[in-house]
């Protein structure tokens, strides 16, 4: 059997794409079951936006805007667009500047003010100081 | 009225002077580079041989009880399919086999003390063949440029000390062949220089995309949220080889010869 290690020379004759038939293969197998173990280890869809919400609600910025952004548009099913205004608002007044971003094409001229996100919340039947 | 007594470089004199310089900086690029891509390759065989010892092994035990059932269904089935597919089987549990224990397998962590990457570096700064100044002096280059790169990488900072001081003691005068003939030669020696960086970028992306340096990666990530990749396709293949010794054992109760 050849040595097919990754040997270095000073010419690199040896790039991976010496390597053996069947070690190649050996690394693809773990790259496919290490995919498989990563498909098996993701969330449930609904699971893991209940858990989005909780964290939201609790008043983690980075959620409120991961929910809001969410609720915007990034997937058709979940497409909301007072929810998406209403959490990109609270992720804003928490200082996330990509939230004030999307909310500046969302809702152009919308003022981050605490008064209309209660407004807002309450027309939502949503509680803002819930934790 | 002082004298000046530095005498006036002519234009090609000049431009000697520019080009030396931008060689012993490009030189100084170069042994950086190629010290990056020395622990690179180091780093990601001996990777590979940390996966191949953890999960290759287990791999070639499965393909192992795999070529088994195969050789048991030709006893129910004694077709010519049956047998091919029980070869095939045999042949491919041979092969990962001597993958999964060879020479790859034997490799071990890569990590090189300061001194040992500082001696290296040197190595290539001054050994580097893509410097050399004729045919002698390449081939000297080059063979010990290979013996530097086997010497760094089994860790071995006295064999790099003695590759330098072999290498010093054959150099041979430098010859003063005017200054049209040095500049020639160290634009060659920059230019070739220069494509030296450019193919260990290339090989350096091309080892990046390689499946090896992705399992890598995620063996990395998986490892910064607290979770242990290779130990973890460890026991999905361990329940693959109990799922196939079972179903071994069962053709096996099941097979009663005649």
């Amino acid at each position: 059997m050849s040595d097919s290690r990754l040997q270095p020379t000073p010419r690199a004759s040896k790039s991976p794409l010496s390597l053996s038939k069947t070690r190649t293969d050996l690394i693809t197998r773990g790259c496919r079951d290490a995919a498989l173990l990563a498909d098996a280890a993701l969330p449930e869809p609904s699971d893991y936006l209940a858990q989005l919400r909780r964290r939201a609600e609790a008043g983690d910025s980075e959620a409120q805007y991961q929910l809001g952004e969410m609720y915007a548009g990034e997937c058709k099913e979940h497409l909301n667009y007072s929810q998406a205004v209403y959490w990109l608002h609270r992720a804003a007044l928490g200082g996330v500047e990509d939230a004030i971003r999307i909310l500046e094409w969302l809702a152009p001229g919308i003022l981050l003010d605490s008064d209309l996100l209660l407004e807002h919340a309450l027309a939502l039947h949503l509680n803002p100081w819930a934790t | 009225m002082p004298t000046n007594l530095t005498r006036q470089l002519s234009p090609e004199e000049e431009e000697l002077q520019r080009k030396r310089e931008e060689l012993t900086a490009i030189r100084a690029i170069l042994a950086d580079r190629e010290l990056e891509f020395a622990d690179f390759r180091n780093q990601l065989a001996a990777f590979e041989g940390r996966y191949l010892r953890q999960v290759g092994a287990l791999y070639a035990e499965l393909d192992h009880w795999k070529a088994r059932i195969s050789e048991l269904q030709v006893q129910f089935n004694p077709s010519k399919e049956a047998k091919t597919r029980a070869e095939e089987a045999r042949k491919q549990a041979s092969g990962t086999y001597e993958e999964a224990h060879g020479k790859a397998a034997e490799t071990r962590d890569f990590t090189p003390s300061p001194e040992l990457r500082s001696l290296f570096r040197e190595v290539a700064k001054r050994l580097h063949p893509d410097l050399s100044r004729d045919g002698n002096d390449l081939n000297r280059r080059t063979r010990f440029m290979a013996q530097a790169n086997c010497a760094y990488e089994e860790g071995d900072a006295e064999a790099l000390k003695r590759i330098l001081d072999e290498y010093q003691d054959g150099v041979e005068e430098i010859r003063d062949d005017g200054v049209g003939a040095e500049l020639i030669r160290i634009i060659r020696q920059i230019s070739a220089v220069r494509d030296r960086l450019s193919f260990i970028e290339r090989e350096v992306a091309v080892l990046k995309q390689s499946e090896i340096a992705l399992l890598e990666k995620r063996t990395d990530e998986r490892e910064r949220d607290g979770g242990d990749l290779l130990a973890e396709l460890e026991e999905k293949v361990r329940k693959d080889i109990e799922a196939a010794q079972a179903e071994y054992e069962a053709l096996a109760n099941e097979w009663q010869p005649a």
